[in-house]
């Protein structure tokens, strides 16, 4: 009995396909004005020397300007002193008005200190003195 | 002289080598084309359209496909768009209810079962059906040639089956539907 796969093949082959000689010339026609749509090669092949030369050569330009570079004096920013004020002041002495106060409250404050050093000694003096009666 | 040869003398220009490298494909795939396309004519365009694409583009062929599997993509997708094109200008056609295929096969062989494929098959699972088992084609070049995965190939191949064996009248089932998947 007939397999279907024996069947498929059997009944293609009934199917009538020649090729007209018109469909002939027309194909030779379209292949012999046909061009390879084979895009454009995007570079000729260079040899292997050239990529190492290429190389060397972007090294030693990179060498050549970091050597330049570190060759010039590194400029340097501009100090405080050497730049001009835009608004100069007027001279203000305020050392005496902002130290006068605190000078006085140190010279009270040893004064304060003698003081109670005083009566301390004589604190002791008076002891030492009963002490020894 | 052998396939690959003829191919680096077409892509060097040789029309002639070219000629000689599809002449064993021209006529199966022109048959395949009458079963894709929906006129004699459409058919006859789209094998000029395939050889001529095949030349052009030659250059991009690859020598791990098989040439005859890379041919059939070209083709197939030119009958893609003979339909699509066929289309949209039915309008202006006069239709007449029969396709290439049933003017090709004549009147003794209307039982032809490709063309109960035909109506009861979508096209790339016909398409599949064709390559497996008139072009002898595996399953990894069917695939392949419809842009599909394997496993979609092999499903689609044994559903085709089944459906046509169901149309036949299971007349056609046999030992060989059970035992199928061994591509």
């Amino acid at each position: 009995m007939e397999t279907l796969e024996e069947r498929l093949k059997r009944d293609a082959a009934a199917v009538r396909a020649e090729i007209s000689p018109e469909l002939e010339e027309r194909i030779r026609a379209s292949l012999e004005n046909a061009h390879s749509a084979e895009p454009a090669s995007p570079a000729r092949a260079r040899p292997g020397w050239f990529w190492l030369m290429s190389s060397l050569t972007g090294a030693a330009a990179a060498l050549v300007i970091i050597a330049v570079l570190n060759g010039q004096e590194p400029e340097r920013p501009p100090s405080v002193a050497d730049v001009e004020p835009l608004l100069r002041m007027p001279a203000l002495d305020v050392r005496p008005a902002m130290l006068g106060p605190l000078e006085e409250e140190l010279d009270n404050l040893k004064k304060d200190f003698e003081k109670a050093e005083r009566v301390v000694r004589e604190d002791v003096d008076s002891l030492l003195g009963e002490t020894e009666r | 002289m052998r396939e690959a040869e003829l191919i680096e003398q077409a892509r060097g220009g040789s029309t002639g080598a070219f000629t000689a490298l599809v002449e064993a494909y021209r006529e199966r795939l022109f048959r395949f084309l009458l079963t894709r396309c929906r006129s004699y004519a459409d058919a006859e365009d789209a094998l000029q359209d395939t050889l001529v694409n095949a030349y052009r583009y030659l250059y991009s062929y690859k020598a791990e496909w098989r040439f005859s599997t890379w041919l059939y993509r070209i083709a197939i997708r030119n009958a893609a768009s003979q339909t699509r094109v066929d289309t949209r200008e039915a309008v202006d056609t006069i239709d007449d209810g029969s396709g290439p295929l049933e003017a090709c096969i004549g009147e003794q062989a209307r039982q032809n079962v490709w063309l109960a494929a035909q109506r009861i098959l979508n096209e790339d699972v016909y398409t599949a059906m064709w390559l497996r088992y008139v072009e002898d084609m595996s399953v990894n070049d069917i695939a392949a040639a419809l842009e599909r995965s394997q496993s979609w190939t092999k499903v689609n191949l044994l559903r085709g089956r089944r459906a046509l064996a169901a149309e036949l009248g299971g007349a056609a089932e046999n030992k060989e539907d059970r035992a199928y998947g061994d591509s």
